[in-house]
């Protein structure tokens, strides 16, 4: 692999992962978030090489094909967190990596952390809500 | 169908599940740079460096020795091509001339994107400079370089090109109303105010850089994968451009990953054709956020000159404005008549004024050529237009609500363009923030409070949807409107059902590429709920009307007797049971096909009162005196609307749309230095983040009586573009200072009070 490849084009192009996107490709947009032994990374600024020996886990690996989606995502479908949906992965992936490390946060602390991830639609306050709702319990198998 | 029935009021009321939802929340949504085909080529472009220049010489020689090359095109290869979206001025790749930095030069298509990037670099361009205009008054004034000295070549696509008074005007416009003298009716004024307001170049932000996959298969039919949110307005472009038919065109937009208006103008589509000619294969071109913000087709910077008489009462006797826009190097991105921006007519939209004389100038300058953002131009209208206002009203000492009553359109009036209008709700909207908000309560110090009053047309056009019964008691309806995150396959859905009077679980919505749908004008100008909604209910009644006739026939029920409701087939006078919905259409079904087309053409519409929302904003804002900062402490927006068939999808288009202007208001700009944009990235060009956005609440003035489905309007953008005035406006009655040009940054805040105190700035 070249040393200059990086981790966004391995996912996407080498292994046709696409449900991870690629917007600004400088780290400030998050679309690419993705947890590298469960920490969030931006796969546009992660050289390909870096990811030997870890996990990386995607939007692909949390919910199958045909399976239930996460909580976090029937929120999201619940509550109007995405629109035009091409941030949706790296919002979906930052706010799983939060709600893993700090199940129930405050408002503030999901806006914090959710600070890297752009989205041009919902103007945010959808997200806030939907995240909030899964830390809450909503959209768990009954 | 403007009523709203009980089955649309229950199906409208019940939670929506976004038919995309699980495909967007799970990233299996498939977006153009997502699209993979065998064997496609990388395509890379070479853009020019400089604003205004003649091409001596251009050689590839060593591009094309590139390992993994396969072709490098030149103007000299393809000949001049023009294209555009009305008018074709602008060349697929340089010819002689380029007109501004970022024009594409030469065209690459290779195995990888490194090979195409190392032939990028390689192709050896010997320019010769000639002079520039950077500025859309410079360009009209003598002696300024002539950019487009001969346009008899460009194709127009709306007729006969109006009149221009100067060669370097891509449109212009002059629209009077009332007294044909108006200086008569300004000797005779009150008082004159006279104000300048100006905003930069800006970007729409999508985060979803432009992508096209290009191939042409054995059959010579050229396949399109793009961003373009207007298929086939695209189809027609490529025809025209390349010469090949239309029919053996088909492009698939499907999922847009932001709009905002970047993705009504496409580039790279044309190129990648004759790529793919020169080469045999697919062509796959996926821009860089840096391309995208250096050369796109971003909002127009402007310049108003607004000038107002009003009588002794405060009435507004006339009103004059000249709009200076800055189209850049090519009209070719604007999709409106004589490449206009539609905004010049707009800073006092919605007043009764009787004598106007507005004029607008679109220029070409050696800059970006510019296209259309969300509600295009709209914004630095509101803000120049609401800030004058805003001024005359504290002038006359009067209360800026108040003023606004006294002079905001009602029943009957017709607006500064003489447009007319079907029941206004500007006097609903500034009744309820009197009602609903802190307007009006004592202030802290430095604390301010700004109002504005806007409106958003609902959007006009035609589409065609078909809605057919499936085996297994489902309805298929098939449309072309690509998905840019609005929400318009539920809207879809929940129209159909609620006209069908079934289950909306029984609608499954589909998208089909031009050559399988049928024709749509796309998803844009606030249009689709209304057109695509009407669309809809004429299919939905004719496919009701179809199923009630057959359900009788196969059912052996008395014919004019049934009727489709409550998602079963009754019949009416008592001599049948009647049946499940599922049952009787899996019979019909199987009896052959059903199929519905349902067309709808806005331009139909007799009267010439046109739908709009109105809105009013109430922002308070504290200022700091220091540094110049503001922060936003309470945002109102009050907003007419219609009836509404997905609420959350339709709060979430006033919650964007609020952000979205926020953002304009207080930090986007596309800064521009001798031509070339400087802000390449989006850690320079700042957009709003999570961190960023203010406490915001919306109070709604409902009546279902627009011309959508059910008494729809419209949503998409409305709101945003009264933002950036309204913060403007608190900021002066916090601190007094009044902010003319945009956006409202901490530094031009400061300077305007240094400049206040008369201190040297």
């Amino acid at each position: 692999m070249p040393a200059h490849r990086r981790l966004v084009d391995l996912l996407r192009e080498g292994l046709g992962l696409t449900g991870t996107k690629e917007g600004c490709s400088v780290g400030v947009c998050g679309a690419c978030a993705v947890l590298v032994d469960g920490d969030m990374v931006s796969a546009c600024l992660m050289p390909a090489i870096f990811v030997d020996g870890t996990s990386v886990e995607t939007i692909e690996g949390l919910s199958p094909p045909e399976g239930p989606l996460t909580p976090l995502q029937e929120c999201f479908i619940r509550h109007g967190g995405f629109q035009c949906g091409i941030c949706t992965p790296g919002q979906i992936m930052a706010a799983t990596a939060l709600l893993r490390d700090n199940p129930h946060p405050t408002e503030l602390e999901v806006k914090r952390w959710m600070m890297g991830n752009l989205c041009r639609c919902t103007g945010y306050y959808k997200i806030v809500e939907s995240i909030l709702a899964a830390a809450s319990g909503e959209g768990a198998p009954s | 169908m403007s009523m709203l029935t009980e089955d649309a009021a229950r199906i409208f009321e019940a939670p929506e599940y976004r038919i995309e939802g699980p495909l967007k929340v799970s990233g299996r949504a498939r977006y153009t740079a997502d699209v993979k085909v065998p064997d496609a080529l990388i395509a890379k472009f070479l853009l020019s460096p400089l604003p205004h220049a003649h091409i001596v010489s251009i050689d590839t020689s060593a591009a094309k020795a590139v390992p993994g090359v396969k072709a490098v095109l030149t103007g000299a290869d393809i000949g001049l091509k023009l294209f555009g979206r009305v008018l074709y001025d602008w060349p697929v790749l340089a010819v002689d001339q380029v007109r501004f930095a970022g024009e594409r030069v030469a065209a690459v298509a290779a195995e990888t994107r490194e090979a195409a990037d190392d032939a990028i670099k390689l192709i050896q361009v010997e320019y010769e400079d000639l002079p520039s205009v950077f500025d859309a008054e410079e360009a009209l004034r003598d002696g300024a370089p002539l950019l487009h000295p001969d346009p008899s070549g460009y194709f127009y696509g709306m007729g006969k090109r109006g009149d221009r008074p100067n060669l370097n005007l891509q449109g212009y416009e002059l629209v009077k109303k009332g007294e044909e003298d108006i200086e008569r009716v300004f000797a005779s004024a009150h008082r004159v105010f006279e104000d300048e307001y100006s905003g930069p170049r800006q970007h729409q932000g999508y985060i979803e850089p432009h992508a096209c996959v290009l191939w042409i298969d054995g059959d010579d039919v050229v396949h399109v994968y793009s961003v373009a949110k207007a298929p086939f307005g695209l189809r027609t472009q490529l025809s025209r451009v390349t010469g090949h038919p239309s029919p053996k065109i088909v492009v698939d937009s499907m999922f847009i990953g932001g709009d905002f208006g970047g993705k009504g103008n496409v580039i790279d589509e044309f190129p990648c054709y004759y790529l793919a000619r020169a080469t045999g294969r697919p062509i796959r071109s996926i821009n860089t956020y840096a391309e995208e913000l250096a050369a796109g087709a971003p909002r127009h910077a402007v310049k108003f000159y607004l000038r107002t008489g009003v009588d002794r009462d405060g009435r507004i006797i006339a009103h004059q404005s000249r709009a200076y826009f800055n189209g850049g190097a090519y009209g070719a991105a604007k999709p409106m008549p004589n490449c206009l921006v539609p905004a010049g007519v707009g800073p006092l939209e919605v007043y009764n004024v009787p004598n106007t004389r507005i004029e607008t100038f679109v220029s070409y300058t050696n800059t970006v050529p510019c296209g259309h953002m969300r509600a295009p131009g709209s914004i630095y209208a509101g803000h120049a237009g609401e800030g004058h206002i805003d001024h005359i009203a504290r002038e006359l000492g009067m209360d800026p609500v108040e003023f606004r009553l006294l002079n905001c359109v009602r029943d009957g009036d017709r607006g500064p363009a003489n447009e007319g209008f079907h029941k206004p709700k500007a006097v609903e909207v500034l009744e309820a923030v009197k009602r609903e908000t802190s307007w009006g309560r004592p202030l802290l110090p430095n604390h301010g409070r700004g109002v504005v009053l806007r409106h958003r047309h609902v959007g006009t056009g035609k589409s065609e949807i078909v809605l057919r019964l499936l085996k297994g008691g489902k309805i298929e309806a098939l449309y072309a409107t690509p998905d840019q995150g609005s929400g318009s396959a539920t809207v879809v859905r929940r129209v159909a059902a609620a006209v069908l009077s079934v289950d909306p679980e029984r609608i499954e919505v589909r998208y089909g590429d031009t050559g399988e749908a049928r024709l749509d004008g796309g998803s844009g100008a606030s249009r689709v709920t209304h057109v695509v909604g009407q669309a809809t209910i004429a299919g939905a009644t004719s496919l009701k009307e179809q199923l009630q006739d057959l359900a009788a026939e196969v059912m052996g029920w008395p014919a004019g007797k049934v009727r489709l409701e409550g998602d079963r087939f009754v019949v009416a006078d008592g001599s049948g049971e009647g049946g499940d919905f599922a049952d009787v259409a899996g019979r019909i079904a199987a009896g052959g096909e059903v199929e519905a087309i349902g067309a709808y053409d806005s331009n139909t519409l007799s009267h010439d009162e046109a739908d709009f929302n109105f809105y009013a904003y109430m922002i308070e804002v504290e200022v700091d005196p220091d540094t110049g900062r503001v922060e936003i402490l309470d945002a109102v927006q009050v907003v007419d609307v219609g009836t509404i068939i997905n609420p959350v999808a339709h709060q979430g288009q006033l919650d964007g749309s609020f952000v979205f202007g926020f953002g304009n208001a207080m930090m986007e700009e596309l800064v521009e230095q001798d031509g070339l944009i400087t802000t390449l990235s989006l850690g320079e060009y700042k957009l709003p983040t999570q961190m960023d956005i203010p406490p915001l609440r919306t109070v709604l003035v409902q009546d279902p009586v627009g011309c959508g489905p059910f008494g729809a309007k419209a949503a998409g953008e409305i709101t945003n573009s009264g933002v950036a005035a309204a913060v403007a406006n608190a900021i002066t009655d916090a601190v007094g200072v009044r902010m003319k040009t945009l956006p409202l940054t901490a530094e031009r805040v400061f300077a305007s009070l240094q400049e206040q105190k008369g201190g040297v700035i």
